[in-house]
């Protein structure tokens, strides 16, 4: 326990500055019309001052109570799962399906790093097998196994 | 006798859709998962949902809420499972089976528990059903009077009631339903065209995808948070066979009223929009304590302890739908995915769906029975398999599911760029965990907030800008005067909160303090 609750405090902080540069924005760059013809910025930037106003309803009675700690971050499964959906967009249109997949088991294990390379390669195998039948075979999803540049570059070896 | 009459012919013309060979198999396909799911700890039927709803653009709109509602209501069946055999619900509607779900496997017990929990599961789903299909003509009847007014007035009762008994903090719920709003607004503004929150980016310019938002949030945020937390179970495998599954007389003798009193509970909360299965089932179990005889018997394995809040739960299951298909307003979260996948699909959820689309409003009630009698049957025979699945560690489970995160919601557009919003959603999503912001209300806020933009500019059109036009229309009237009750009573409770847990969460920490918190979302 923290002599403050710090997650409400962050928390409010955050809506306050959410909604308020919400409200901003919509200010400046959507027409806000009439109550009775409302322009596409009248709700949103009513919506960001409300916001704004939970947030401090939020943080104030935060500063007078005792709160739990904050979890630290598990920065390592955080970058790893990060890493394999970004390699997954990178490469699905470039490399294909399975090379794709591959790619994200083989990061991802990464994250608490508890199968060995054996274990993350039976891994990756099967689910590029999984994921291709129910993708492909039995949803129909034009999704190409491999691309031609895979080809080619296996032609290159 | 035209209104029963009318009902048999909708009933048979359910039956008849829900019986064709694609819905029985989604049906059959939905159910078994989500017991699965709800079996496993770490993956709850949110993560599963999220999961599938790409998959749902590929299929018929009958055929896809079949499924997602067999995922919905079979996981419950499974939570039930985890809570007596590990003691760590699959669920948080089972939370409350732990009490004395788990003492009765310590006794080796666990087979008679299972096998009740199933038959409570069964009735109160089948009372819950009951209820749906005597009562949603009559609510739609009603609805059909509705203006924007009344619309715009339900979506704000039930954001702010659904936020706030529904999680921890109440205003942070009500700041999660804003946050959720306005990010359904991003994309083209639907009267002016005008492409709002966008900065640029035309993927945006159709807002952002529902389906990456449900497995940004839920899947990808639930991955990053368990990869370390998620410990598999460890069970007894003597106490469950099927020999030792038969109950005894006065267990049966025990179970019959607290079965009928949970899912009467269930019912009633399950339609009411931000409560459902949880506070239900504890309810449910706080009453039978109350009113039994020997009320030391509870939390050491008293058979009542399990049935009524089992009953209650599936129960709030069924009548969940209620609000979502006669009113085209969710309850809960598994409510807002099952609405995001009927507009993916064209259909526009509300008092129209009943006449203009019967097959698929009787069809998935009439299959929620069929899943039901599904799972009473491979509930039975397959718990020893079940149980086998609590063993497999998660470290195998978390690549699987990124990679369906990853395939799903590339396909739905075959865009790369909707990945990408998912792993910054996902990001957000972990950052949100860590704060305890709940994403539950954020959903409901984003499903909800462009319809509630809609109405609230046609209600002012029509009202030419008079803001009182909500509170002089009778119906509007009362239930903004019920928004601004719970609004008042949030603000009250917010300066006076000590600890962090209210509604829910201090009755958990109450009653069981043997219970570890759930992963499970």
């Amino acid at each position: 326990m923290l002599t403050r609750d710090y997650q409400d405090i962050i928390s409010g902080i955050l809506m306050v500055l959410l909604g308020t540069s919400v409200s901003v924005w919509a200010y400046a760059h959507y027409p806000l019309g009439t109550v009775t013809h409302m322009g596409s910025g009248m709700f949103p930037a009513a919506l960001g001052v409300l916001l704004a106003l939970i947030g401090i309803l939020v943080a104030l009675p935060a500063f007078f109570r005792a709160g739990p700690a904050i979890p630290m971050p598990d920065f390592r499964a955080f970058f790893f799962v990060g890493l394999s959906l970004t390699l997954f967009a990178m490469t699905i249109r470039w490399l294909g399906l399975i090379p794709a997949i591959v790619l994200v088991t083989m990061t991802s294990v990464l994250a608490d790093n508890k199968l060995g390379i054996i274990g993350s390669s039976i891994l990756a195998v099967g689910l590029s097998i999984t994921g291709w039948l129910i993708f492909s075979v039995a949803l129909g999803i034009p999704l190409q196994p491999f691309t031609q540049v895979w080809e080619n570059w296996m032609f290159w070896l | 006798m035209n209104y029963l009459s009318g009902l048999a012919d909708n009933l048979a013309l359910g039956l008849d859709t829900a019986l064709s060979l694609s819905n029985l198999y989604y049906c059959f396909f939905g159910v078994l998962l989500g017991t699965f799911v709800g079996v496993l700890p770490g993956i709850g039927s949110l993560v599963a949902l999220s999961l599938l709803l790409p998959i749902t653009f590929h299929l018929a709109p009958t055929e896809a809420i079949v499924m997602l509602a067999g995922v919905y209501y079979g996981s419950t069946y499974g939570g039930s499972t985890a809570s007596i055999l590990l003691n760590l619900p699959g669920t948080p509607s089972t939370a409350v089976t732990c009490l004395d779900g788990y003492p009765m496997a310590q006794k080796g017990r666990a087979s008679v528990a299972l096998f009740m929990t199933t038959i409570a599961s069964f009735f109160g789903a089948t009372v819950g059903i009951l209820v749906m299909t005597l009562f949603s003509p009559l609510i739609v009847a009603f609805a059909l009077s509705f203006g924007p007014a009344e619309y715009f007035a339900m979506m704000a009762l039930g954001l702010v009631a659904a936020s706030s008994i529904a999680t921890g903090s109440p205003a942070k719920g009500i700041g999660m339903v804003v946050i959720g709003v306005l990010l359904g607004l991003v994309g083209s503004d639907l009267e002016t065209g005008q492409p709002r929150y966008t900065f640029g980016v035309p993927e945006l310019f159709d807002g952002v995808p529902l389906v990456a938002v449900a497995m940004g949030l839920f899947g990808v945020a639930e991955v990053i948070y368990s990869v370390r937390v998620v410990k598999p179970g460890h069970v007894d495998h003597k106490s469950i066979s099927l020999r030792a599954m038969v109950p005894t007389r006065d267990d049966w003798r025990r179970s019959r009223m607290p079965l009928v009193r949970g899912a009467g509970f269930g019912s009633f909360f399950g339609a009411l929009p931000g409560t459902g299965g949880v506070i239900a089932s504890f309810m449910a179990y706080a009453v039978e304590k109350k009113i039994s005889k020997d009320p030391s018997r509870f939390g050491k394995g008293a058979i009542e302890g399990i049935m009524a809040p089992e009953s209650a739960n599936n129960a709030a299951d069924q009548t969940a739908f209620i609000p979502t298909l006669t009113l085209g307003i969710p309850g809960n979260v598994v409510m807002a995915l099952m609405l995001g996948a009927l507009t993916i699909h064209g259909i526009v959820p509300g008092p129209q769906l009943m006449t203009k689309e019967p097959e698929l409003f009787w069809g998935v009630l009439m299959s929620f029975w069929i899943g039901n009698l599904l799972l009473l049957i491979i509930n039975i025979p397959l718990i020893g398999i079940w149980v086998r699945i609590l063993a497999i560690p998660y470290h195998w489970l978390y690549p699987a599911v990124l990679m369906f995160v990853a395939i799903g919601v590339y396909s739905v557009n075959n865009s790369p760029v909707d990945v990408l919003i998912v792993m910054v959603l996902g990001a957000v999503g972990y950052g949100m965990r860590l704060l305890d912001m709940q994403p539950a209300p954020l959903i409901l806020g984003y499903v909800l907030g462009p319809l509630m933009e809609e109405n609230f500019r046609r209600a002012m059109l029509i009202a030419r800008g008079d803001m009182l036009v909500f509170f002089q229309r009778p119906i509007s009237g009362v239930l903004m005067a019920l928004t601004f009750a719970i609004i008042a009573y949030v603000i009250y409770a917010n300066f006076t909160l000590k600890r962090r847990k209210t509604g829910v969460a201090a009755v958990k920490t109450a009653e069981q303090p043997a219970v570890p918190p759930t992963p499970t979302v």
